[in-house]
């Protein structure tokens, strides 16, 4: 699990001093990451000239690259985007709405927090793939299928995120807050949830790309439609150049959601100093 | 409720803390009437947020009684204010400053427009009118001390309790920051309770210092502060009456740590004059 940054008040600092410098420092940073990629598909490139493999079983990249750009025209393809999307989005939504309250409520209170421990360790420890067959046997295969895997997959990251960030209220503040006699609910709104936020994005992010990576799972292991089941059909029927085109549009769903959730986490903690912004 | 009801005296009887086996505070009795200033003055590790802790509800005695008037304080009153020592950790970073002044009327109800044109006229009354859109790690440590105090008058208590407020700001600030909370207490009759190590802030500060010695710590002196209302930061410590005072309070304070104690004296900040 990764330790959730703890927001912490430090003293003025000069906000954005930063300056043409960084800005220098990070065109190359960037310059870096796309020698990085080039680097790759040069690799990637050279290993199908070479005749490794057959074209059947790893296609070249300009190959791909051509049958993706032909996929984006295609109705068949935004539908399997969007269904796979929708079964990610609609868990993943499900796990916040049901893992963050119940974080917060049993992360301030230890003994509903010991009391939980082991059962969630367990089960968040548990392969949700391996349940597929008794969720196939009770649910059918359904797109709510789809989703109900996602949310067992997703609900525990998030769920120990945020006990851990309403644990993480330092005293000082439950003492105000005490002190002030702040009611409960509002405490909860106010008080305890923004002080997790840092931590509930964390399990938000983790949670969003195994969303993603589950709903294919579970696509490819059934008949329900979505990037997953297109991956096999048109593996299967020998357009590998197509299939790898699918896996490849996975791949940019799972660093777009990666990338929004940082986005909205930016703008979440806009109230922390300057010195927090990495 | 009646205004009776409101300022009462808050008193302590027979108070004793300990936490495990370690006493902190043994048979401690004093009482503040309503409208006073009172200092509490004692070393560092004496028990004063201990007692502050006490005084404000916040924690409960090992056994003796803490009032408010005819009503026990065991647990935090709307009557009372408490302003922390450590000001960083009491404000909320994630609001801006004047949700942070607003947000114990928050609790009670009140509408968003009163609870924003309040904490506007409480920030004013501090010194900062315009920061309340700022973050509080937007302003300096005496700032954001003000900003403290704001949220305690705009909590509308009759009583402030506040635990070595003037610590760790720069000497300047402190002086300002203690003729604030003086025009306050005189402005709008306030009681306010100053809990410090520095003695001559006591004796600036308070009409009545009480001297905390001892260990367990109870109260070895309580004098009167006859320096009159009006105070000044250059005159008044210039006063001889104000050095009469203060080498009063120090000798009691030395005079209670040596004599069953061994152990060399209790760390005291007495390096103002
Ligand atoms: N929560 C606590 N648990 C155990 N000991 C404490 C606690 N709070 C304070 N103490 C001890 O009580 C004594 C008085 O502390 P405190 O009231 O903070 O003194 P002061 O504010 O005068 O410096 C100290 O010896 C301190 O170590
Ligand atoms: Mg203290």
């Amino acid at each position: 699990m990764t330790t959730p940054v703890q927001a912490a008040t430090t003293e003025v600092l000069e906000p954005a001093a930063a300056g043409s410098k960084t800005r220098g420092r990070r065109a190359r940073v960037h310059a870096y990451q796309l020698l990085c990629v080039v680097l790759v598909l040069l690799l990637w490139g050279a290993v199908t000239v070479s005749g490794l493999f057959t074209a059947s079983s790893l296609p070249s990249p300009a190959s791909v690259a051509t049958e993706w750009l032909h996929l984006l025209g295609a109705p068949v393809f935004w539908q399997a985007v969007w269904d796979t999307l929708r079964g990610a989005l609609v868990g993943l939504l499900f796990a916040g709405a049901v893992g963050v309250p119940l974080g917060l409520v049993t992360g301030t209170y230890a003994a509903a927090e010991l009391s939980s421990r082991i059962l969630v360790d367990f089960l968040r420890s548990f392969p949700v793939i391996a349940l597929l067959p008794v969720f196939l046997l009770v649910l059918g295969s359904t797109p709510e299928m789809k989703s109900t895997v996602v949310f067992i997959a997703c609900v525990f990251p998030i769920f120990l995120q945020a006990q851990y960030g309403a644990r993480s209220v330092p005293p000082m503040i439950s003492e105000t807050v005490r002190a002030y006699r702040i009611p409960r609910l509002l405490r909860y709104t106010k008080v305890v949830l923004p002080s997790a936020t840092p931590s509930i994005m964390t399990g938000l992010r983790l949670a969003a790309t195994t969303s993603i990576l589950v709903a294919i799972g579970v696509e490819i292991l059934t008949t329900l439609p979505g990037i997953g089941h297109e991956v096999t059909q048109h593996q299967q029927n020998g357009n590998s150049a197509v299939a790898f085109g699918y896996i490849f549009t996975a791949g940019l769903l799972g660093y777009g959601i990666n990338r929004g959730s940082m986005l909205l986490e930016s703008i979440l903690l806009r109230w922390r100093p300057p010195a927090h912004t990495v | 409720m009646s205004d009776s009801d409101r300022l009462a005296p808050l008193s302590v009887t027979g108070l004793h803390k300990s936490y495990g086996h370690h006493a902190v505070l043994a048979d401690l009795n004093l009482s503040v009437e309503p409208g006073s200033f009172v200092c509490i003055v004692g070393p560092s590790g004496a028990g004063k947020t201990t007692l502050l802790r006490c005084l404000s509800g916040l924690l409960a005695p090992t056994s003796g009684s803490v009032r408010y008037g005819d009503r026990p304080v065991n647990q935090p009153l709307a009557e009372i204010a408490v302003v922390f020592q450590d000001y960083r950790g009491s404000l909320l970073p994630w609001m801006r400053v004047r949700d942070n002044v607003a947000f114990p009327l928050e609790g009670r109800g009140v509408s968003r427009s009163a609870r924003r044109a309040r904490a506007d006229e409480c920030l004013a009354a501090v010194g900062l009118p315009g920061v309340g859109d700022k973050y509080p790690w937007q302003l300096s440590g005496g700032m954001q001390q003000r900003v403290a105090i704001a949220r305690g008058l705009a909590y509308d208590a009759a009583v402030l309790l506040m635990d070595e407020p003037f610590g760790s700001v720069d000497a300047q600030a402190r002086f300002d920051l203690e003729d604030l909370v003086l025009r306050l207490r005189r402005d709008l009759g306030i009681t306010v309770i100053v809990v410090t190590h520095d003695i001559d802030e006591a004796v600036y500060l308070g009409d009545r210092v009480i001297v905390l010695g001892g260990q367990p710590a109870t109260v070895i002196d309580n004098l009167t502060v006859d320096l009159g209302q009006d105070r000044d930061q250059i005159h008044t410590r210039a006063l001889p009456r104000f050095a009469e005072l203060r080498t009063r309070v120090l000798t009691r304070i030395r005079g209670g740590a040596a004599a069953p104690d061994p152990a060399p004296p209790a760390q005291l900040d007495v390096s103002r004059t």
